[in-house]
């Protein structure tokens, strides 16, 4: 029971959110009457007399839109799961109508192709997916229901294949298709339309659709750097007074799945202390403490700095250790 | 019995006036709707064909027309006829009609009627702006010559359902 309600409610909702005040076209089952009145004089009298009445009826026109939402292509990486396109399905005929839902991803002139897992309705229509409180499309089922105007946000959800790389484009079509029918513009359904009156398929052929698209973006990269002091005061113990010796140590670990680029890093010689010479090192390796070749120095790219230049670090990367003592002033 | 055919006299005493009428000193007016649809010919040519507007959707257009003949015996003065714009209907154009008329609009539901050319619409902003054959809410015909025993013609104004 409690499932039930639920499900009435979205569907309360779904029709709320369609707006009332933009009717476009007369709707279906509108009687359109026309009566003309002719006034004459004879013998000197004045006549009125009115024509018969004429009525013609608005059938339903079947008329559908879809537009892509999105500003740009939805930016994905390699391996996403369940991720949005949005799309929004509006009524354009005159008449309540239902929509037939359908994504496609297998489609040329892209770089990948996509996987459409499912279809969501923005029951609760914020536009954004609340698997929660918006409805799995069900087809057949739960075919979106919309008055004349009425429009409602759909999403389809793709899986990305893992094997993409950055910078590639993948497409899916999403389409939806009156329920009533679709076909030829101009063809009548006899009886089809609301209220069992006639519908007829306008320009769209009852049928529209549109491409979303996913890019890959860079992928996502976290450098982890620790760093650690150990103090020796020169009398076997590790008080911090003047004339110890601090050596500092910093690991520098990747996450992620990508390389990360041209890392750099840098670290101030602490006030009160004064860097040791030639104590810097990179994985137990000295580096000169001049700016040269091999990417270390201290004071020269930046004054009173540790500069140590590690290059691309790539996914799984040995983590980098640097070292250098300074002395407490 | 007796109840019924009371009631029935007075009805009869009506018909028969109202058919006095009609035949003495009546304008006959008929209103037709109809459509222009395309139809492919025998030989495979695409025509015209007009025929009554019995079903339509938004955005076709229904070409409305009163045909008018004078029943009666005697020549009739000052035939106007007014023919309102139908509910969801816009006017797209008053056709020509073949004998001497004078058209006149109105854009306020009938309450004045003047030439297009000398009509105007304030919106809601105060700006006033010439009307437009989408403004016209009525339509009136004035025959610039009596109608003569017999004589018939029609009128007529083409309109596209919002």
């Amino acid at each position: 029971m409690k499932r039930l309600s639920a499900a009435v409610a979205a569907l309360i909702l779904l029709l709320v959110s369609a707006p009332s005040g933009l009717a476009m076209g007369t709707p279906a089952g509108t009687d359109i009457t026309s009566q003309a009145t002719v006034v004459y004089t004879f013998g000197g009298n004045v006549y009125t007399l009115h024509s018969n009445v004429v009525t013609t009826t608005v059938i339903e026109l079947l008329d559908v839109d879809v537009v892509w939402q999105d500003a740009a292509p939805v930016p994905v990486y390699p391996g996403a799961v369940a991720e949005i396109l949005t799309f929004r399905l509006t009524n354009t005929g005159n008449g309540t109508d239902s929509y037939a839902l359908d994504g496609l991803s297998a489609l040329a002139g892209d770089d990948f192709d996509p996987l459409v897992t499912d279809i969501y309705l923005d029951s609760d229509g914020d536009g954004v997916l609340i698997p929660a409180t918006d409805a799995l499309y069900l087809p057949g089922t739960n075919d979106p229901q919309l008055p004349a105007d009425g429009w409602v946000n759909i999403f389809v959800l793709n899986d990305i294949p893992g094997s993409v790389t950055e910078g590639q484009r993948g497409d899916c079509q999403f389409t939806a298709s009156s329920t009533t029918g679709t076909g030829v513009p101009g063809t009548v359904i006899p009886g089809g339309g609301e209220a069992g009156l006639d519908a007829i398929i306008g320009t769209s052929g009852g049928s529209a659709d549109q491409i979303g698209s996913y890019r890959v973006s860079a992928l996502p990269v976290e450098l982890i750097i620790l760093k650690s002091a150990v103090v020796n005061d020169g009398s076997g113990g590790n008080e911090p007074v003047t004339g110890a010796i601090i050596t500092y140590t910093l690991t520098v670990a990747t996450t992620g799945v990508a390389t990360a680029l041209a890392v750099v890093i840098t670290d101030a010689i602490p006030v009160h202390t004064t860097y040791n010479p030639n104590t810097l090192t990179l994985n137990g390796g000295a580096l000169t403490d001049t700016v040269d070749a091999d990417g270390g120095d201290v004071a020269g790219t930046t004054p009173d700095t540790v500069t140590v230049d590690l290059g691309d670090l790539v996914v799984g990367a040995p983590v980098q250790v640097i070292a250098f003592t300074v002395t407490i002033d | 019995m007796r109840r019924a055919l009371l009631i029935l006299v007075p009805i009869l005493m009506l018909i028969s006036a109202g058919a006095a009428v009609a035949a003495d000193r009546s304008i006959e007016l008929r209103t037709v709707a109809e459509t222009d649809i395309k139809v492919i010919d025998a030989a495979g040519k695409e025509q015209t064909e007009r025929v009554t507007a019995t079903k339509i959707v938004p955005g076709d257009e229904v070409i409305y027309t009163v045909y008018f003949t004078n029943r009666g015996n005697d020549a009739t003065d000052d035939v106007v006829i007014t023919n309102p714009v139908p509910e969801h209907m816009f006017v797209r154009q008053i056709e020509t009609s073949q004998r001497p008329m004078l058209v006149v609009v109105s854009v306020d539901g009938g309450s004045q009627y003047g030439s297009p050319r000398d009509l105007t619409i304030t919106d809601a902003g105060g700006r006033t702006r010439p009307v437009q054959p989408s403004d016209y809410t009525h339509v009136r015909w004035t025959l610039q010559e009596p109608l003569a025993p017999g004589a018939e013609g029609s009128v007529s104004f083409r309109a596209q359902l919002q």
